[in-house]
Parts: C-alpha cells; sequence; structure tokens
C-alpha cells in the first residue's frame, strides 16, 4: 500500500476518513442539493455527484455566502462530507465547517489537487494539520 | 491569532453556548484568513432568508434565542422570503412560510431591528467612516466600503456571530493595505441615472475580475440611489467588497492615493458601447412574450416608486403582467397613504414588501419571461430557466402596460 503525507494547517478541528472526491475547480455549497448532497452547480466537474461521506477536496469555496448555512444542513441530514480539504479555506466554507462540525484543513504540500485523486483512501487529521492519503482502499 | 481574555472566556464556553459556537466560528475564520485578532463591529446587517437559512438554520437561531442569545451591536435585518403583509395566502407555500416566520422571530427576540430591506441606507443606517462592521447581503458591503468609507468583508454566517459576540476576524476590507485599488478604469461613458449606475457596476465588475478597481472620468457624483444600484450590480458580478470612485470614496481623493504601490496606471475604458454591450449580456429571452415585470433591486426608495407612479401615469398594466414593485415595509406604507401609491394600486402594481421575487417561496414559473431594470435580477434569473428582459425603468413600464416587450 503506498501512502503518501500532506502538511498543512488545520482549520476546524476533528479527524475523519473516508474515499476523496477531488476537483480543480471552485465549489459554491450552496448549489448542493440539501435533500441529496448531490452538486448542482451548472457546468461543475463534480455536477452530479454526491459529496456524503466523502473528504471533499476543492481549491475553495465560491458564490452565496448561505453556503455555510447549506454545510449545516447537509450535516444534519448525513449528506455532508466527513471531512473538507482546501487550498485556502474561506469564510464561507470555515463558518459552514464550524457549524457543520466537519474538520477542514487548508494550505498543504504537496498541492493536495494533484497529490490527492477521486477515489484515494484519505485521513484527514486537523489536530496534526496532516492528510495521508493511500492509493488504494484498504480491503 | 491573539484572543482576548473576554474572547478567550467566549471561546471556552464561560458566556454560555451561543457565545461559545459564535466565537467558534469567527475564531476559525480568522485563523483561515491570519487575522491577528478579532475586532468590535460598531453594527450587523444580519441575512436570515428562508430559502438560504432552511428549517436547520430555524432550528439553530431558535435554539440561540432559547439559550438566551443577545446581539450586542445594533442589528438590521434583510429580506425575508415572504411578503408579511400576504402571509397564507398562497397554500403551496405555507409550511415555508412558518418556518421564515419563526426565523424572523428569534431574531427579534435577539435584538434585531425589523427592518427587512436588503437596503436599509434608505431607512437612514450608515456606517461611520473607518468604522468596522459586519455586513451581510453582498449588495451593500460595495456601499458600505467605497461611499461611507466604512470597512466590512461579504459577511454570512459570521454576520450572525457578530451579532452576538460584537466582534468580527480582522482581515481582508478591515485592514487599510488591503482596500487599495489595482486596476483603473476611466468611465468615458456617460452616466446618470440609477438605470445608468446599475449598468456600469456590472460593466466595471466584468473588467476588474478579481480586482479592486479605481473608477475614474464619472461626471457628475452619484446620489444615494444611483450608488446602491451599482453596488448591488458590482457584486453580483465581482467576488471583491469595494471599489475606488475618485471623488467620492472617502479614500480617493485621487487615483494615486487610491492605487496600491506598483499598480498600472494605464486604463481599462468603458465607455458607451460597452454599456450597452453589458445590457445585452443578461437578455436571454428570445420573443417579445411578457409574463413578469420587476422593479426595487435593490429595494425602491420613494423616489424610484413615484418615477415608477409618473411613467405609468394614467395607463393601467396589461391584465397578463405581474408588476412587482419592491421595497421595504416602511416604504410601502409611506407610499400606500400617498397619491403615488393610490396611482400604482389603480394601474394594477403589487407592492412586495419585506421580500423580493429571487428569494421569495413564490417563484417564478419556470419558462416564464421576466423584465427588470436590475442587473443582479437579471444575472439571478437568468440562470433559473426563466427567460429575461433587461432595460431601464421605463423600457419596463411601457413594455408592462404594452403587455409584451417593447425594443
Amino acid at each position: 500500500m503506498n501512502t503518501i503525507t500532506l502538511i498543512g494547517e488545520g482549520v476546524v478541528d476533528g479527524v475523519a476518513e473516508g474515499h476523496a472526491l477531488v476537483s480543480d475547480v471552485d465549489l459554491a455549497l450552496s448549489l448542493i442539493d440539501p435533500a441529496s448532497g448531490v452538486v448542482k452547480q451548472p457546468g461543475h466537474p463534480l455536477f452530479g455527484r454526491s459529496v456524503a461521506g466523502q473528504v471533499l477536496v476543492f481549491p475553495a469555496g465560491t458564490g452565496s455566502s448561505s453556503g455555510s448555512y447549506r454545510l449545516m444542513n447537509l450535516a444534519e441530514e448525513k449528506y455532508a462530507p466527513v471531512a473538507i480539504v482546501n487550498v485556502q479555506a474561506n469564510a464561507i466554507v470555515t463558518a459552514g465547517a464550524v457549524l457543520g462540525c466537519i474538520p477542514l484543513i487548508h494550505r498543504l504540500s504537496p498541492d493536495p489537487i494533484g497529490a490527492i485523486v477521486t477515489g484515494d483512501w484519505v485521513k484527514v487529521d486537523a489536530r496534526a494539520n496532516t492528510v495521508v492519503v493511500r492509493f488504494e482502499p484498504p480491503a | 491569532m491573539m484572543l482576548t481574555s473576554e474572547q478567550q472566556a467566549m471561546l471556552d464556553g464561560k458566556h454560555g453556548w451561543p457565545k461559545q459556537i459564535a466565537l467558534r466560528m469567527l475564531a476559525a475564520v480568522g485563523r483561515a484568513c491570519d487575522a491577528e485578532s478579532l475586532i468590535p463591529v460598531g453594527s450587523v446587517h444580519l441575512g436570515l432568508s428562508g430559502v438560504s437559512m432552511g428549517e436547520t438554520g430555524m432550528r439553530f437561531v431558535e435554539a440561540l434565542a432559547g439559550k438566551g442569545a443577545t446581539f450586542v451591536v445594533p442589528t438590521t435585518l434583510n429580506i425575508l422570503s415572504v411578503d408579511r403583509g400576504s402571509v397564507g395566502t398562497i397554500p403551496a407555500i405555507r409550511e415555508q412560510e412558518q418556518v421564515q416566520l419563526r426565523i424572523a422571530r428569534a431574531c427579534e427576540t435577539m435584538g434585531g431591528k425589523p427592518t427587512y430591506t436588503c437596503n436599509p441606507f434608505l431607512l437612514g443606517s450608515r456606517p461611520a467612516r473607518d468604522e468596522s462592521v459586519a455586513w451581510n447581503e453582498s449588495a451593500t458591503a460595495p456601499y458600505v466600503n467605497s461611499v461611507l468609507g466604512a470597512r466590512t468583508n461579504r459577511e454570512g454566517a459570521t454576520a450572525l456571530a457578530s451579532a452576538i459576540t460584537g466582534f468580527t476576524a480582522n482581515y481582508g476590507m478591515h485592514l487599510p493595505c488591503n482596500r487599495l485599488g489595482t486596476v483603473v478604469i476611466e468611465v468615458t461613458a456617460a452616466v446618470s441615472g440609477s438605470d445608468d449606475f446599475n449598468l456600469l457596476g456590472g460593466a466595471v465588475a466584468r473588467v476588474a475580475g478579481a480586482h479592486i478597481p479605481v473608477i475614474e472620468g464619472i461626471g457628475a457624483l452619484p446620489g444615494l440611489d444611483e450608488m446602491t444600484a451599482f453596488s448591488a450590480a458590482f457584486a453580483a458580478i465581482s467576488p471583491m467588497p469595494m471599489v475606488h470612485m475618485v471623488g467620492l470614496t472617502p479614500e480617493a481623493s485621487t487615483v494615486g492615493d487610491a492605487l496600491a504601490p506598483g499598480a498600472s496606471r494605464v486604463p481599462i475604458t468603458i465607455d458607451a458601447a460597452a454599456l450597452a454591450q453589458e445590457r445585452e449580456f443578461y437578455m436571454t429571452a428570445r420573443d417579445h412574450k411578457l409574463d413578469v415585470v420587476t422593479i426595487g433591486c435593490p429595494h425602491a426608495s420613494l423616489a424610484q416608486v413615484t418615477e415608477v407612479a409618473e411613467a405609468i401615469g394614467d395607463d393601467r398594466i396589461d391584465s397578463k403582467v405581474r408588476f412587482f414593485l419592491q421595497v421595504s415595509r416602511d416604504c410601502a406604507e409611506q407610499v400606500e397613504q400617498s397619491e403615488a401609491g393610490r396611482k400604482l394600486r389603480a394601474a394594477g402594481v403589487t407592492l412586495l414588501s419585506d421580500s423580493c421575487v429571487h428569494v421569495a417561496y413564490d417563484e417564478i414559473p419556470a419558462g416564464s419571461t421576466l423584465a427588470t431594470n436590475s442587473l443582479k435580477i437579471a444575472y439571478l434569473t437568468g440562470s433559473h430557466d426563466v427567460n429575461v428582459r433587461f432595460g431601464s425603468l421605463h423600457d419596463c413600464v411601457r413594455s408592462a402596460i404594452a403587455g409584451h416587450w417593447i425594443d
């Protein structure tokens, strides 16, 4: 099993692991369907994919500031990502991660967009400031 | 990030759960954005629409109010997803309306002022020069920063946290070094009146991209209605919370004052053709059918309401067209007792208070054609299976009377 460890800065505390869902395009949390966790942002590479239970990896949040409440809503409905990895976290994603109790980490080296591929098994430890990536899911 | 002993006590839960969760939000945002401290805010403008907050948000604000949270700084409340004057008239949205009314009640219990408008400037809400505030509703941020010279970032749930604690993270627009412009825009087009400045806001945002623009060449400096129209359009397209308008923005007496060291002084020009082109971007309607007209984004002033009444004159809105004039409750009450109010009622205009067609639960049906003089509404509804005509106030009124769009 190959693993690499990315070092960054934890923003919202917590430890979680799951399969990665990765995009190199900024994501509007407000355009995730609260009733399913499916991305509805027109033209987004993750359009139609569900974020539920995934480690969601994207450069930064964008769009409506109501995205924070959407993340809280998704968490309540069990459709939230288990952790979020950003290149740079902003206020929308950060406040939403606090409200939804979702671990959030950013400013990783090497760059998570590229180092992490959709489907990788990823463990986020926002307290230890690390993201451990395994190239194949455990048996 | 350094917290004061008071802030640390809030974070540790010594002042109760509401202040703890609020401070947790602010501290995390501060950490993410490299703030060195949390600073006091003078006021908050708080978003609370039901479509944004949902039932989860309702339970959250009710829990905060139930645990004794109060807003510790003056807090005005933004628009709702319902007009409080027409609650219960549309069966399909009765349950959602209750969600919105419960959110509003909780926010009022905590001390929010029941302004329910996206244009609190009309009610005299004016943060002072250099004062830090936390204002939600993206359309207000350019006005706060660029016209008043006060300081706000574009806020979301963090505005609620600021209302409860009285603090915000010291980053972004709160730091003078981040407020400098990095691109110069020269306006050679003649602009006057709200409709022109609305269009200009979009055109400036389009060419400025992720820069704070320094705008020169504006002949007669705009007034409140012009600049709230500009701000709403700019904020709909640009991610930035500020512009410098030379001669108007307190920090921009000259281009040199407002421009960051090293930034190019070579201007990008916006001419009359660029403004005309800007209008075309939002025209998604392919025929001349017309179902809905909406004026008043941001919420219209008394002067703008009067302008609509005068434009209609003794005519009537065509019976196939729903015509919404969006205003604050305060404005609606003044209008209803006036000659303009009588005229508007007789003409078939609906005064939509507390809300707007974009955030209302009562959605415009897919496939409809909507005409508006607001770039923000044109932009937002254009992405919702609604066909858009974007014209001047007078274009919209003439077309509404005719019952079809008139070029």
